[in-house]
């Protein structure tokens, strides 16, 4: 599943171990999540959303 | 969880100490098999069967520690590292037993079996990491 993760967190200027720190998983998942390799469960979909303000379709495509 | 270093550390951890188990498993496993045979003595032969375990709870509790805490991802590796270690040894144990009953091979030795998921969850968790960009 494509998403925009690694742009907005560009956007905000965080380095991947921040967005680790706020989202309360590993670099390591970031990092897999960024390059499409691993889909987030629905509860960490929802914290991306959130900590974003966007909502979740506008940064996760299934259709990709 | 934050960021990199719990995952990683704790991983690093368990390598260190799951080798180590490992390693320990084979020491105490190797004198307890040339011993067994030179003593008559009931409970010595109990203790000298039962050392071996003794590692291998080690390296069950090291699994334990490095897992939990983890965050989902890392769940789902180490699910899919137990599920292929797991369904590999059962599968090869079963081929072999298949084999000595049909063939006649050598019964297959049990006692091989945990240190073989051992090893396979090992080399499943670096491929899977690997894969997931660990």
């Amino acid at each position: 599943m494509k998403n925009i993760l690694r742009q907005l967190r560009a956007e905000m200027g965080w380095t991947q171990g921040a967005l680790a720190e706020k989202l309360d998983v590993s670099r390591q998942t970031v990092n897999a999540l960024e390059a499409g390799r691993y889909d987030p469960s629905l509860p960490l979909a929802f914290r991306i959303a959130r900590l974003f303000g966007r909502p979740i379709e506008e940064i996760f495509d299934d259709e990709a | 969880m934050s960021g990199t270093a719990p995952s990683q550390s704790r991983l690093k951890r368990f390598r260190r100490t799951g080798t180590l188990a490992l390693l320990l498993y084979v020491a105490v496993l190797v004198p307890s098999i040339l011993l067994f045979s030179s003593v008559s003595q009931q409970g010595v032969r109990l203790a000298l069967a039962a050392l071996p375990v003794l590692p291998m709870a080690w390296w069950g509790y090291e699994f334990v520690r490095m897992t939990r805490g983890g965050d989902e991802m890392q769940r789902e590796i180490q699910f899919r590292a137990i599920m292929i270690s797991a369904g590999g040894v059962v599968f090869a144990a079963s081929l072999w037993g298949i084999f000595s009953f049909i063939m006649g091979w050598p019964e297959p030795p049990l006692f091989l079996l945990l240190p073989a998921a051992a090893l396979t969850h090992t080399a499943a968790m670096a491929v899977l990491n690997r894969r997931y960009g660990g």
